[in-house]
C-alpha cells in the first residue's frame, strides 16, 4: 500500500545531497548511511532459474540517509552483501523505465522512491509478468503488444519531402500529447488486474499508445488500429479498475485513454452495423507475422 | 499468432452505460420516492395511493420511464456481476453465467413492457 | 545450453485483497447487486399493481416492513456510492474542451453533481406534489 512520503525541508534536502557529494568523492558509493548510522532491513524476492523451483525472499541490512532510493538500495546490495542479485537499471533520473519492482506490493521505479519513506522495504519483480531472474522480468510479451498496436503515424498517402513537415497547432497537439509520454516501463501491467488474469489482453501502455497515435491530427492510420481495439483481447477487457493511471509515473492515464478507446470501438460498431464504416472485423498479428 | 476479432461487447457496454446513468442520476431519487415516501409517509390512503400509481403506469411517459429504468438497471447490474465473477475467478459452464444475467435481463425487460401493456 | 527458465505468476482469486484500491473497486462493482435488487423490487412492484388494488397494498405493507426498509437503506448508500465512483469515471471518458483547453476533471465532476442535486429535487418535489394529489 502507498505511504505518504515523509517529506523533508528543502534545505535539509540540499544539505543530505551535499554530505553525500563529499561521501560519493571519498569512495563510498552513493549510500551514505554510514554518515548517519541508519539501516535497513531490505527484503529482497530472489529467483535464479538454474537452481530455484520457485521465488523465495532473502533478507539484507542496508544502510541508508534521507536520499537513499531504492535503486541505490539494490545497487548496494549487489556491490556489497550479494553479487549474483540481478535487475534492470538505466539512466536514474526516472525517464529510461528500466528499474519498475514492487516496491511493498505496489508498482515503482526504484530510481524515485526512497528509503525514507518506509519503515521496512520489500522489493519484488513486477507483478504479472513472468520473472526471468530476480528483479528481472520478461517484457517481450508487452513489447509485441506494443508492435501490435502500429505505434506510429500511418498516412493513406506520404507527400514528399518537398513540400515540408506536417504542421500542427498547439490545440491539435493538446488532444493527445498527455499519452505520448509513456516510457514503457510496464508498471500499468503489474497494476492492472485484468492483464493479471488473461495475459492475451493488449494491457493500459499498448492501447493508449494505439490512442495516442489515433488522436494525432497527422496520423490516418485509425481504421487499421480499430481491429485490434475492437477485439475482447483490445480495449472490452479493460474494467475500469484504474489502478493503471494510480501507479503511472508519466501521469499518462492509461485508463482514460482505454475508455475512450470503447467510445470510439463502440461508435465502430454502430457505424459498421448500418454500413456507413467497413472495418476489418478480424486481423492476426504475431512475431511471426511482422513483415506482412 | 494471434486473432484478434471484433467482440460484441459494444452491445452490451452502451446498455450498461445507459444504466449507469440511471443508476447515478435518478436512482437515489427512486428509492426515497418507492421505498420510504410511498410505503412509509404517504400510507395513510392507500386505495387512492393504488389509483395514483396506476395512473402514472398507464400514462405514456410513465410507461417508457419504468421501462427504461427497469430494464437498463438490469443490464447495468448484469454486466459487473458477469465481469465480478471472471474478476473473483468463478466461471459457471460453459456461458451459463453470460445467458444467465443478460437473457435474464431481456426477459424481465419484455415482462416489464408486457405488464405495462395490460395494465 | 538455454538456461531460461521464467517463472509464471499465476493471479490468485484473492488478488483484490492486496491493496485498498482494489478493494474499493470491488465496493464499486457490488453496488451492481442492490441496482438488481432494486429493478427486481421495482418489477415486483410493477406485477402487483397488474394485479389490482389489494395486492398492490400487500406489496406496500411489504414494502413498510422493518426488513425491507432495512434493503432500501442499504441500497439508498450502495447508489449513493455508485454515484460518486461514475462521477470520478466518466470525465475520463467524456474529455470537455473549453476554448481549446481540457477542462479539468474536478470541473467535470463538479457540474455533474450539480445536475445531479438539480435532477433529484426536481423528481422529489414532483414525487411531493404527485404524492398530496395534485
Amino acid at each position: 500500500m502507498a505511504q505518504l512520503p515523509k517529506k523533508l525541508p528543502i534545505s535539509e534536502t540540499r544539505l543530505f545531497g551535499m554530505n553525500d557529494k563529499k561521501q560519493e568523492d571519498s569512495g563510498e558509493g552513493n549510500v551514505s548511511g554510514a554518515m548517519t548510522g541508519k539501516t535497513m532491513q531490505v527484503r529482497v524476492k530472489r529467483y535464479r532459474p538454474e537452481q530455484d523451483k520457485e521465488p523465495w525472499m532473502q533478507d539484507f541490512e542496508v544502510p541508508y540517509s534521507a536520499d537513499t532510493s531504492v535503486l541505490d538500495a539494490v545497487q548496494y546490495i549487489k556491490e556489497n552483501l550479494d553479487p549474483s542479485l540481478s535487475f534492470r537499471w538505466s539512466c536514474r533520473m526516472a525517464i529510461c523505465g528500466s528499474c519498475g519492482y514492487m516496491i511493498n506490493g505496489v508498482p515503482k521505479l526504484a530510481c524515485e522512491t526512497f528509503l525514507r519513506e518506509y519503515e521496512t522495504l520489500e522489493i519484488g519483480p513486477l507483478a504479472n509478468f513472468p520473472i526471468e531472474r530476480d528483479l528481472v522480468s520478461n517484457i517481450s510479451g508487452f513489447i509485441d503488444k506494443l508492435e501490435t498496436i502500429k505505434p506510429y503515424i500511418i498516412r493513406e498517402a506520404e507527400k514528399p519531402v518537398s513540400e515540408g513537415e506536417y504542421n500542427q497547432t498547439p490545440a491539435q497537439l493538446a488532444k493527445y500529447r498527455q499519452f505520448s509520454q509513456c516510457i514503457n516501463c510496464g508498471l500499468c501491467y503489474a497494476a492492472c488486474p485484468q492483464f493479471g488474469r488473461n495475459p492475451e489482453f493488449l494491457g493500459p501502455a499498448a492501447l493508449a499508445l494505439a490512442h495516442r497515435y489515433n488522436k494525432d491530427s497527422r496520423d490516418e492510420g485509425t481504421s487499421t488500429r480499430m481491429p485490434f481495439l475492437n477485439s475482447d483481447e483490445g480495449v472490452w477487457s479493460c474494467t475500469f479498475v484504474g489502478y493503471c493511471s494510480e501507479v503511472c509515473p508519466k501521469h499518462v492515464d492509461p485508463a482514460a485513454a482505454i475508455n475512450q478507446g470503447k467510445l470510439a470501438s463502440t461508435i465502430d460498431y454502430g457505424l459498421n452495423l448500418v454500413g456507413l464504416a467497413k472495418t476489418k472485423s478480424s486481423v492476426t498479428k504475431g512475431r511471426e507475422s511482422k513483415n506482412e | 499468432m494471434t486473432q484478434y476479432s471484433r467482440s460484441h461487447h459494444p452491445l452490451i457496454w452502451a446498455l450498461f452505460g445507459g444504466g449507469g446513468v440511471v443508476l447515478a442520476f435518478l436512482t437515489p431519487a427512486l428509492i426515497i420516492i418507492t421505498g420510504f415516501m410511498m410505503p412509509l409517509i404517504y400510507n395513510d390512503d392507500p386505495a387512492a395511493l393504488y389509483r395514483h400509481v396506476l395512473g402514472f403506469a398507464q400514462s405514456w411517459t410513465g410507461g417508457v420511464f419504468l421501462t427504461a429504468v427497469i430494464s437498463l438497471l438490469l443490464f447495468h447490474a448484469s454486466h459487473r456481476i458477469v465481469d465480478t465473477f471472471h474478476d473473483l475467478h468463478v466461471s459457471g459452464p460453459g456461458h451459463l453465467l453470460p445467458i444467465l444475467f443478460y437473457g435474464g435481463s431481456a426477459v424481465c425487460g419484455f415482462f416489464t413492457i408486457f405488464l405495462l401493456v395490460s395494465l | 545450453m538455454n538456461n531460461r527458465k521464467p517463472y509464471l505468476q499465476e493471479q490468485s482469486a484473492n488478488w483484490w485483497t492486496e491493496n485498498s484500491f482494489y478493494k474499493r473497486y470491488m465496493l464499486r462493482e457490488l453496488t451492481s447487486v442492490f441496482a438488481l435488487v432494486y429493478a427486481l423490487i421495482l418489477l415486483w412492484g410493477l406485477y402487483a399493481l397488474s394485479g389490482g388494488e389489494s395486492s398492490f397494498i400487500s406489496w406496500l405493507r411489504i414494502m413498510a416492513s422493518p426488513g425491507m426498509v432495512i434493503v432500501h437503506v442499504i441500497g439508498l448508500i450502495s447508489t449513493l456510492f455508485h454515484t460518486v465512483t461514475w462521477f470520478e469515471l466518466t470525465p475520463k471518458i467524456f474529455y470537455v474542451y473549453l476554448n481549446e483547453t481540457k477542462l479539468a476533471d474536478s470541473k467535470v465532476a463538479a457540474s455533474q453533481y450539480g445536475l445531479f442535486a438539480i435532477v433529484t429535487l426536481i423528481i422529489l418535489a414532483l414525487a411531493v406534489v404527485w404524492l398530496n394529489g395534485g
